[in-house]
Order: C-alpha cells, then sequence, then structure tokens
C-alpha cells in the first residue's frame, strides 16, 4: 500500500534529518575549536613582534650610546673637562645596562642573532677598551698633539663602521624575522577566513537541508493524517451502509420466504386429498429449500454482525463458559458424546463473540461424531507465548486434509448437504472472530480417528 | 377468560402474504369474525381515532393490536407511540408482530410501553403455531379491565 512505502522513505529522511543536524554541529564545533587556536596562535605571534621590537629598539639605543660615549670622550680629550669625562661615565654605564638587557633579549631570537651577539659584545667593549685608554693617556699627559689628532680621528672611524655594520646586520635579522612572521599572520588570517567561509556555508548547507528536510517531513506527516482520516471517513461510511444493507435483508428477504414456504403449507393441508405422492413431495421440496434459505440468510446476518460489532474485551472464565456452551449444545441431541475438559485458563475477550465460537466449534464436533458408535469430544488448553491456545477434539467422520484450506471459507463445506446439514458459515464465523481478537485457527483431521480444531487468543489486551 | 368483552383484534400489516397466514393462524385458535385487518399506520390510527375512512366505525375499541414494524408512511413505532401516548388508548395489549430482530427496535418499543414484541419466524410451521398460540394467550387468556 502506498501508505506504507511513504512510511518507509519517511524513515530513511528522519534519518537524513538527523544526519544534517549532526553534521551541522559538527561543523559548528570544529570551526570554533580552529578559531580558538588561531586565535591562540596570533595572541603569541604578537607577543613575539613586541619583543622583536624592543631588540630592535635596544640595539639602536646601543649604537647611539656608543656614539655618545665616543663624543663624550673627544670633548673630554679635547677640552679636559671633567664633564665630559662625567657624561662619558654615565653613559657608559647605561649603555652596559643596555647591553645586559639585550643579553637577556638574545635568548628569544633567532639562532642565527644568538650567533651575532658575542661579536657584537665584542665589539663594544673593544671599542669601549679604547674609548678609556685614550682617556688614560690624557690624564697621564702622555699625549702630544699628533697623537691627540690621531686618536679623535683615525682608527675611531674604521671600528665605528664596523660597529655600525654589525648593528645593521643585527637590525635585518630581526627585520626578516618581522617580515616573515607578518607573512605567517597574513597567511593565517587567509586560511582561517578562508576555513570559516566554508565551514560556515557547509554548516548552513547542512542546517538548510536539515530544515527543508523536516519541513516536507512535516507536510508529509499532516498529509497522511489527512488521507488517514478521509479512509477512516469512508470506512465509517462503508460501515453504516452495511448495518442498512444487513438491516433490509433481515427484514425485506424473510417475508416472501416466509410466504413461500407458509404456502406451499396451506397447498399441502387445503388441498391434501388433491395432491399425490408426487405432488407432495414436490411440495415439501419447495418448503425445504426455503428453510434453507432461511438459515443461511441466519448465519450471513450473524456473520457480518460477527465483524462490525466492536469486540469488547473482558476477563472470560473459560471453563464456565464451555460447560454452558455444552449443555446447550447437546439439548436435544439424541446420543450425547463423552465429554471430557480439562482445566481451562481465563482468557480476554468479548464474551458473546467468543460464545459464539464455542457454540460453532463443539456443535461441529457433535454433529460431525454423530455417526460414529461412541462418540466423544475433548477440549483442553495449552498456554504459547503471550496466548492461550485451545483444543477442540472429536472422534467423528473430520475431513480431508486436501481441502483443508476451504475449511475456514464462507459457504464452504467438505461433506454433503445430505452427509450433514449445514450451510457452511459456522467456521467462517470462528475464524472471523478469532483474528478480530488477535488470534489464529487452524485444523488438522484423521478421518475416523481424531479431528482437532483449535484457536489462540492473546493473554494481553489488545487494540 | 373475558367472557363479557367480545373480542377485537387489530391487525396491522402492510404485506399481503403475512397478513393472510397471520389470520390462518388465528383461525386455529377460532379467532376468525373478530379481526380487522388495515394495511399501514396511517389506517390503523384513523380507524383508532374514528377518522379519515373509519369516520363512521361504530363498534368498540380493539381489545387487542397486532402491530408490523415496517410500514409505509406512518410506520409502527410511530403507531404505538400514539396508542400508548393516549391515555384513552394506553390499555390496549400491542403486540408487535415484525421480522426485524434488530436490539434497537426491541428497547425502542419497550421504551414506548408495548405489551410484547414477536419475531415473525420464517418457517410457516413455527409462524402458525406461534401466532395462534400468542393470539390465543392476549385475546382471550388476557384480562383487561372492565371499564374502558
Amino acid at each position: 500500500m502506498a501508505g506504507t512505502y511513504r512510511l518507509m522513505k519517511a524513515n530513511r529522511r528522519t534519518l537524513l534529518i538527523k544526519a544534517g543536524f549532526a553534521l551541522a554541529l559538527v561543523v559548528v564545533v570544529m570551526l570554533s575549536w580552529m578559531a580558538l587556536i588561531r586565535i591562540q596562535q596570533f595572541a603569541e605571534s604578537s607577543k613575539t613582534v613586541v619583543q622583536t621590537h624592543r631588540v630592535i629598539e635596544v640595539l639602536h639605543q646601543v649604537l647611539l650610546d656608543v656614539k655618545d660615549a665616543e663624543s663624550a670622550q673627544r670633548g673630554y680629550l679635547i677640552t679636559g673637562a671633567d664633564s665630559f669625562l662625567l657624561s662619558h661615565d654615565a653613559i657608559v654605564q647605561r649603555l652596559q645596562g643596555r647591553m645586559r638587557s639585550l643579553r637577556a633579549l638574545m635568548d628569544e631570537t633567532a639562532p642565527q642573532q644568538r650567533e651575532e651577539w658575542p661579536v657584537l659584545e665584542q665589539m663594544v667593549a673593544q671599542r669601549l677598551q679604547v674609548l678609556r685608554q685614550g682617556i688614560e693617556l690624557l690624564d697621564k699627559r702622555a699625549l702630544n698633539n699628533a697623537q691627540l689628532v690621531e686618536l679623535v680621528q683615525g682608527k675611531g672611524l674604521a671600528s665605528m663602521a664596523q660597529l655600525h655594520a654589525q648593528v645593521d646586520r643585527m637590525l635585518a635579522i630581526e627585520e626578516s624575522q618581522l617580515q616573515q612572521r607578518a607573512e605567517q599572520v597574513e597567511h593565517n588570517a587567509n586560511s582561517t577566513r578562508q576555513w570559516i567561509f566554508f565551514g560556515n556555508l557547509f554548516a548552513v548547507g547542512f542546517l538548510g537541508f536539515a530544515m527543508w528536510a523536516t519541513f516536507r517531513e512535516s507536510e508529509q506527516r499532516r498529509q497522511a493524517q489527512r488521507e488517514t482520516q478521509r479512509y477512516t471517513a469512508q470506512l465509517e461510511l462503508t460501515n453504516k451502509e452495511l448495518e442498512s444493507f444487513s438491516y433490509s435483508v433481515s427484514h425485506d428477504l424473510r417475508s416472501p420466504l416466509r410466504a413461500i414456504d407458509g404456502y406451499s403449507r396451506i397447498l399441502q393441508e387445503d388441498y391434501e386429498d388433491k395432491l399425490d405422492d408426487e405432488g407432495r413431495r414436490v411440495l415439501n421440496v419447495v418448503r425445504d429449500s426455503s428453510k434453507k434459505m432461511g438459515m443461511l440468510i441466519d448465519d450471513l446476518l450473524t456473520f457480518s454482525r460477527m465483524g462490525r460489532k466492536p469486540v469488547e474485551a473482558r476477563r472470560i472464565d473459560m471453563n464456565e463458559l464451555v460447560l454452558d456452551v455444552w449443555r446447550e449444545v447437546v439439548a436435544h441431541v439424541e446420543r450425547e458424546p463423552l465429554f471430557h475438559k480439562t482445566d481451562l485458563p481465563v482468557c480476554n475477550g468479548d464474551r458473546p463473540l467468543i460464545r459464539q465460537v464455542l457454540v460453532n466449534l463443539l456443535s461441529n464436533a457433535v454433529k460431525y461424531s454423530s455417526t460414529v458408535s461412541q462418540p466423544a469430544v475433548r477440549i483442553d488448553a495449552e498456554a504459547g507465548e503471550g496466548e492461550v491456545i485451545y483444543r477442540i477434539t472429536d472422534n467423528g467422520v473430520g475431513f480431508d486434509m486436501r481441502f483443508h484450506d476451504k475449511l475456514f471459507g464462507v459457504f464452504q463445506r467438505l461433506h454433503r448437504e445430505d452427509e450433514f446439514p449445514g450451510t457452511g458459515v459456522g467456521l467462517a464465523i470462528v475464524k472471523r472472530v478469532v483474528v478480530r481478537h488477535g488470534g489464529q485457527v487452524s485444523a488438522h483431521s484423521e478421518p475416523g480417528k481424531e479431528t482437532v480444531f483449535s484457536f489462540s487468543l492473546p493473554t494481553e489486551a489488545f487494540a | 377468560m373475558n367472557d363479557l368483552l367480545p373480542v377485537h383484534i387489530l391487525l396491522v400489516e402492510d404485506t399481503a402474504t403475512d397478513a393472510e397466514m397471520t389470520l390462518r393462524a388465528l383461525k386455529r385458535v377460532g379467532l376468525v369474525n373478530n379481526i380487522t385487518w388495515v394495511r399501514d399506520g396511517q389506517q390503523a390510527l384513523d380507524y383508532i381515532a374514528r377518522e379519515g375512512e373509519f369516520a363512521k366505525r361504530v363498534d368498540g375499541d380493539p381489545t387487542l393490536i397486532m402491530l408490523d414494524l415496517k410500514m409505509p408512511k406512518v410506520t409502527g413505532l410511530e403507531v404505538l407511540s400514539v396508542i400508548k401516548g393516549d391515555p384513552k388508548t394506553r390499555m390496549i395489549p400491542v403486540i408487535m408482530l415484525t421480522s426485524s430482530a434488530e436490539e434497537p427496535d426491541i428497547v425502542r418499543c419497550y421504551e414506548l410501553g408495548v405489551n410484547s414484541y414477536l419475531v415473525k419466524p420464517v418457517e410457516s410451521e413455527k409462524f402458525f403455531e406461534e401466532v395462534s398460540k400468542v393470539g390465543f394467550y392476549w385475546a382471550i387468556l388476557n384480562r383487561l379491565p372492565a371499564s374502558r
């Protein structure tokens, strides 16, 4: 049925919806995690950059300090004024402090830089030493004018140039570090941007899909509900039609049937002397046929009523019910069969309906064993998984197992009318009732020996 | 036995064959001349009320009404309702004689105060037997108040 197929697709769609949401969630979580990591990296990067700038700054200052020291020394050499000497000393002190802090910073720099550092250290130390020497010489008044001029100009320039070059080299290294770092940051920023963009795209995509699927799902549900309502309404209508049909059958068909039988009888009574044996026989056929038709109608109506009545499930004491039915079934029987009943478990069911089942099965057992010399009927039960199976056994003529499938069909009989009377609806009624209770029927026969009819009823209450 | 009151049966039945069989059954217990047969609910009401085609009726009220359910124009239920609703006619015994064995119909009739409800058997022998017995019981055995 289309409904079932749609239901299967719906299950798959629910799975897809869940997958969509789950994936979206995963993507969002991943993106957040990645963003956090990147931010962390960026923060660390910034710290390093600040550091590098510091190194650059100090390097510049060292250079300046050396130049200042030199100027101060020259000033002293030229003027001999104490102020210049004091200035020089102060600058040297300051410079040494800066060198110390520079050394500390060196630990964090590139390996290349760390190799350059000793060189710088040495150059600065040398320069300072030379300056110091000059001062000492002046103090000892050991300088003549020519030596003085040479001290002030000459070598000083060359070694200053070297120092400058060294500092420049070191600055270059720091600059390249900055450059590298800047490039990396740029690269990271770009890749982060890309991840976030596409990640969000995916997440939005999954979410969008999940949302669309959800809407479709609820739309399908609503449609299925509408269809169910329509179907139910149709069913109710059909039931009502069936109701009125049975009603008219119960009334309209019976009247003419009664007339056929009745007027044949009147004919028999009033024209008895005018009829010969054949005439009487023919009339009897007419009457029998109409009687038969009456029974068929009754059975058909019962059959339809069994299918329509709502089933009210209650606890049924089967022991009591079976005895009650048996009494009724054997009430007008010439030879009452031997009856054996074991203790029967209770069941859940609609009492009048189950009663009908027992009536039909027990009266069948009696009827079909009536031709046997010692008819015997037995009823017992067996508890199964979530159900109770009741079995009715008789030792009568049974039925041909080859026609086993036809047994429970409407108007299906496995014996001729003159062998055993019946309309062929009894077992159909049994099957209908048992199935409506959620159970099953079955039958097995060894003709002349043993025939068993069984039906199961679930122990749980059913819908 | 109702020695004083003459038996007077009103049979309300639309199906001719059923009516004929009913009359024949009643004949078995000697009830022949005291039966009026009307063919639908409207006629029944007119008869009881002495209206319409029965405006000039001079005989007394029926001592027993045998009533079919399904009839055209005015149904058996409606006739029953009128008879049992009117204090003047409420005491007349009414027997439903109908094909319908449907529970709702039976309930409704008893709610309206029917005296007895019979389902017409399909087998004619049973039919004759039942109707004659019932006729005998209600028309002859059953006592009615003398003053009506």
